[in-house]
């Protein structure tokens, strides 16, 4: 495949040209998130009106039709547009070398910007983030990247989604490796981050620098306070353990059902959403504004944990019943209202002073987050990129590990890994892939200090040992560093030409072994063995140190293989 | 000749590909605008139909619309100011404030934010006998604080002289007549302020003198 002319004459390398390209994904990802986030707000203005619930019928109405017309759209005219954008991007990633249909960005928008708009309590940032996905596999694919850099490409362009969409490129850069890519791959993350901050820019440019919310000051008034906070982050973390359970016994009866019933559950969940706005706007839609009146302290402790679990069960409903539309923000908004709600409580009865109700909304937000979707260092920093704050990073720390923590207790799989199984898809989970500890050569090696002979060991004096021990070879130490193997047949022919006398470091061959040390893992070692079968393990302090000796053979019964497969497969022997 | 067809079409595809950039910056602007444009519409029409509510004494139905002018727009201080003024009139201080304080985390100085707060304050002041030491700091950041032009002339520091003369202050309410004296323009307004300060502490006759004197300064 040949690179674009003026690319070609640039005579940049396959990674300069997928930075480049990182920029310019940033700048059109910003562009179209702009474009979506007007969408929503137009859409949302025109068909709920204003002051939202003043005019009953519009507001049952509009997400009625709203979720209808958004359900259809993606059943019928963009297939590809349908389910969640973390989960297209991974399957873009370990699937379809990066591969995103056009038409799912174009049936992203559209859906998501009409559910939304119209009420449905969805989010935006997961239709931002495969909107993102698939600018970034588009232009990948017409800028003719190699097919490493296009498999990768698509959770740059997801990063620049979300972090266009929420204004917090370290958040998007964070959750794009904790969620997708699992693990931090250098590559990857230049390209990442610039994406991220490109479409930042690009955003704050149309949208303006004012954050997503009002920050209220925080302090933490007395250490004490740090238990509420992790009670908090308790009780928040096993609503979002039901939150899954929820979702997931809701999509299998659903499966149950007849397939017209497709047609009927948007609408359905359309009208729980408008019914109950007529009461409590502030459930509809995203639910920003209501994030940051709570943050300001203008709900009692009642509204608050009434507003989290209203929004609790019509996010369930809808995002169930196929409503085209993400779950990041209606998770912030539980976690800000159920932890402003008990904060408020705990306040009340508390003996010790606390910090105002904002400080627990602010904490909350990332709870709820870091339980659902089990990406704990993400929901840290998301709290500390919206605050600007870095003293709330102690009570967020306490709530969210907390919370990641009875959440993973009461339900194993994670939000994206229930709903990968749920589509049918076999995608590694992130939190495995990153929780995955490696076999390493300590696991596998046999430990002996008696195993070299030092490097001014005579000839004759090696053989009598080996002899007396029994042994064909040993390790011998060289003066320089290193190691060699030394085998009783080789000394008998050294003592036969009369070399006896002479220290073994001078017979022997330049050459040396590459040695292990224990941590190493077991598959980084693997890669070592060219001529012999067995190498030193060695001490990182001191490399003359011998730990001991790690066989092939050993490092398969380490996996669990039998020894013969070395001989089989044609390793080394 | 392929080869050059080849590299001509590339050409063309990279001009289409930036092309299309620049026309999805041109449509951006335009669908921001028009964001815009609508959303300044729709907070300025439920923002004056608060004040005609406000005028009416329909304090619920103009609180609604304030509100949703706050949230339609939530940059212009104007419509967060008048929605902290009805909640403060409605007895809901705290909501009052917590507006407020929003606008004060992003600038201390900021004058009618800190007028607004001092009258929250002033008024816990006079209801639950609380210390008047957050209302008297409230009333002189106003005072020295951020006014847009023309600034705000004498009109906090005699509302603070007022707030004074209710919690019996007089030592301090006399010094603020002094100044105030030497701050006003007009000899009538200046001669009330002199007179006022004169007058016997905490007397009816000083009382009569303030009430005349903001009566005189009213624009």
């Amino acid at each position: 495949m040949t690179p674009p002319l003026f690319l070609s004459r640039l005579r940049l390398t396959d990674d300069q040209r997928a930075l480049l390209l990182a920029v310019l994904i940033g700048v059109v990802t910003g562009l179209l998130i702009v474009c979506f986030h007007v969408a929503i707000e137009l859409i949302g203005w025109y068909s709920r009106g204003t002051p939202v619930g003043a005019d009953p019928w519009r507001t049952v109405l509009s997400p009625v039709l709203g979720c209808t017309a958004a359900a259809l759209l993606v059943m019928h005219v963009f297939p590809r547009g349908r389910g969640s954008g973390v989960i297209q991007t991974k399957a873009a990633l370990y699937i379809s070398d990066g591969y995103v249909p056009a038409s799912a960005v174009v049936g992203k928008f559209s859906a998501c910007a009409i559910s939304l708009g119209s009420g449905a309590a969805l989010g935006p940032e997961d239709p931002a983030l495969h909107i993102g996905s698939g600018i970034a596999s588009y232009l990948g694919r017409l800028f003719r990247l190699s097919r490493p850099h296009l498999r990768t490409i698509s959770p740059v362009g997801a990063a620049a989604g979300i972090g266009a969409a929420f204004n917090t490129p370290i958040t998007a850069v964070l959750f794009v490796v904790e969620e997708i890519i699992g693990a931090w791959n250098a590559s990857v993350l230049g390209a990442t981050v610039l994406a991220a901050v490109s479409a930042v820019v690009t955003a704050r440019a149309f949208l303006g620098d004012s954050p997503l919310f009002r920050i209220p000051p925080f302090e933490l008034r007395h250490p004490a306070e740090l238990l509420v906070y992790g009670a908090t982050g308790l009780i928040v973390g096993a609503l979002s353990a039901a939150f899954i359970q929820a979702i997931r016994w809701l999509r299998r009866q659903n499966e149950k059902q007849p397939p017209w019933m497709a047609y009927v559950r948007p609408a359905g969940a359309g009208l729980l959403v408008g019914v109950i706005g007529v009461w409590m706007p502030q459930i509809m839609g995203p639910s920003y504004d209501a994030v940051d009146e709570a943050l300001h302290g203008y709900y009692g402790w009642q509204w608050m944990l009434a507003f989290g679990l209203v929004k609790f069960c019509c996010t369930v409903f809808c995002f169930a019943s196929g409503t085209p539309g993400g779950m990041f923000a209606p998770t912030l908004f539980i976690g800000a209202t159920v932890g402003g709600g008990l904060g408020a409580l705990a306040s009340m009865y508390s003996p010790i002073p606390m910090s105002g109700v904002g400080s627990f909304v602010l904490v909350g937000i990332g709870t709820f987050f870091a339980g659902v979707f089990r990406a704990p260092i993400t929901s840290i920093f998301m709290a500390f990129e919206v605050s600007g704050n870095y003293r709330i990073l102690l009570p967020v720390m306490v709530a969210n590990l907390a919370a990641y923590y009875v959440s993973r207790k009461m339900e194993p799989a994670g939000f994206f890994d229930m709903l990968a199984r749920l589509e049918g898809l076999d995608l590694p989970s992130a939190e495995q892939l990153r929780e995955r500890t490696p076999l390493r050569v300590e696991h596998a090696f046999e430990p002996g200090p008696a195993f070299a002979f030092s490097p001014g060991t005579a000839a004759e004096a090696a053989l009598a040992e080996l002899r007396r021990c029994g042994q064909s070879r040993r390790l011998a130490a060289r003066r320089r560093g290193g190691w060699s193997w030394v085998s009783a047949a080789q000394l008998e022919d050294l003592c036969r030409r009369g070399f006896g006398t002479e220290s073994l470091d001078n017979l022997l061959p330049q050459g040396r072994l590459p040695h292990l040390y224990p941590d190493m893992p077991l598959d980084t070692a693997l890669r070592l063995y060219e001529e012999e079968d067995t190498l030193p393990v060695t001490s990182r302090a001191h490399s003359s140190q011998l730990l001991g000796v790690l066989p092939v053979a050993s490092i398969l019964a380490a996996y669990g293989l039998p020894p013969h497969l070395t001989r089989a497969s044609g390793g080394p022997s | 000749m392929l080869a050059a067809l080849t590299a001509r079409q590339t050409q063309v595809r990279v001009a289409a590909i930036f092309g299309g950039i620049a026309a999805l910056f041109a449509a951006t602007g335009f669908a921001v605008r028009w964001e815009h444009a609508e959303r300044h519409g729709r907070a300025a029409r439920h923002f004056s139909r608060a004040n005609a509510l406000d005028r009416q004494h329909r304090l619920a139905d103009a609180l609604r619309e304030y509100r949703t002018a706050v949230l339609i727009d939530r940059e212009r201080e104007e419509y967060q100011l008048g929605l902290a003024d009805a909640l403060r009139r409605a007895g809901r201080p705290a909501e009052a404030e917590a507006y407020l304080r929003s606008m004060l985390e992003r600038n201390p100085a900021h004058g009618r934010a800190n007028l607004a707060l001092a009258r929250i304050r002033a008024q816990q002041v006079l209801t639950n006998q609380e210390s008047a030491d957050a209302a008297d700091a409230a009333y002189r950041r106003a005072i020295a604080g951020d006014w847009p032009p023309p600034g705000p002339g004498p009109a906090p520091r005699l509302e603070w002289v007022a707030f004074l003369g209710e919690t019996r202050r007089s030592s301090l309410q006399t010094a603020q007549l002094l100044i105030l004296a030497q701050e006003l323009p007009g000899s009538e307004a200046r001669r009330l302020a002199a007179a006022a300060a004169l007058a016997p502490a905490a007397s009816e006759e000083r009382r009569q003198l303030i009430d005349r004197l903001r009566a005189a300064v009213q624009p």
